[in-house]
């Protein structure tokens, strides 16, 4: 029985992050999930009886792992979870937007047949650009799982817990702006691009915002460095 | 009982600290107590409890330690810190204004 116990045990740690925190919880809950068991048996509890309910007194042990329920959707507030579907519906029609002006402006150039400007280069222009909300929409929409969930929350963890939102948000915000570097630095390309045809120059774009994206990163990991000490 | 269990869900850190107060623990011992102490009407979940003990420990008011039994396997124990002492009576003073008020109220 005692057996039994210790696979079950294995089988609620398959899914714990491999790291010795996760380990050493696993050996005092069992070394605990034991001593009931033993002190039920000498209490005159069936072993049947009494390891159902040593099993049972566990309870939901997802809440041990917070850092796993963080990547499960479902585990979104209400709240959160219709935002982040408007969100996403609205970056999907901006994309749409952003296909149908390529294309009008495609057609519009095409039966203009005017040479001195190029429309259709100028929807791609202005395609991209209105590419760059939805894009930093749905960076925003990813990364706004919350780092708690329970509702049973005392003030005693609450200003832990606000430290590690915090952490949270301040991700969000930092891929919020490498989208933006990106996008920014596609458009800028292909708008020089176009206007100059200088192509065998323009590419210099990418290392120079893969740059401003590392000094970022750089700025960022600094002040959180201020943070901790 | 719905009303009762959730309202001591809320305060399991604080009814884990208040144990800690009397002397070191660990997870069963302090389980046990608390069953004892409400005859056999309330028991934390297991996944409660630990994972209370590890925002307790992140949060400065609990230190952990390995006993050093001699006999079967070692158990890691649970002590207060001078922060968890001065948070637990910060915390049962808010509790007793709540417990006030509400007495106050629901008459």
């Amino acid at each position: 029985m005692k057996e039994k116990i210790r696979q079950h045990f294995n089988q609620i740690f398959a899914e714990a992050p491999k790291t010795r925190k996760a380990l050493d919880l696993k050996q005092e809950m069992i070394q605990n999930a034991m001593d009931k068991y033993d002190d039920m048996v000498a209490d005159g509890y069936s072993e049947e009886d009494a390891y159902t309910n040593v099993v049972e007194s566990i309870g939901d042990v997802s809440e041990l792992f917070p850092e796993m329920e963080e990547r499960n959707l479902l585990t979104l507030p209400e709240k959160d979870r219709r935002k982040r579907a408007v969100l996403m519906a609205a970056a999907v029609g901006m994309y749409i937007f952003a296909g149908v002006v390529f294309f009008g402006f495609g057609l519009f150039g095409g039966m203009l047949h005017n040479y001195y400007f190029d429309f259709a280069n100028l929807g791609l222009v202005i395609a991209l650009l209105i590419c760059i909300p939805p894009t930093i929409m749905l960076v925003y929409a990813a990364n706004m799982y919350p780092d708690y969930t329970k509702k049973d929350q005392t003030d005693m963890v609450e200003k832990y817990k606000e430290v590690r939102h915090n952490s949270n948000k301040e991700k969000a915000v930092r891929r919020s702006i490498n989208s933006i570097i990106w996008t920014l630095a596609l458009v800028l390309y292909f708008l020089i691009s176009f206007s100059t045809y200088e192509w065998q120059l323009t590419w210099l774009i990418f290392p120079v915002a893969l740059c401003v994206q590392s000094i970022v990163r750089l700025i960022f990991s600094l002040r959180e460095d201020e943070d901790h000490i | 009982m719905s009303i009762t269990s959730d309202i001591l869900r809320g305060h399991t850190e604080a009814i884990i600290l208040s144990h800690l107060l009397e002397q070191d623990s660990y997870g069963y011992q302090i389980n046990k107590d608390i069953m004892k102490k409400t005859d056999n009407a309330y028991e934390l979940k297991e996944a409660t409890l630990y994972s209370a003990f590890r925002r307790l420990e992140q949060a400065g008011y609990i230190r952990t330690y390995w006993g050093d039994e001699t006999v079967g396997a070692r158990r890691r124990y649970y002590a207060i810190t001078d922060e968890g002492t001065k948070a637990y009576q910060g915390y049962k003073q808010e509790w007793q204004e709540a417990k006030d008020m509400i007495d106050k109220l629901l008459r």
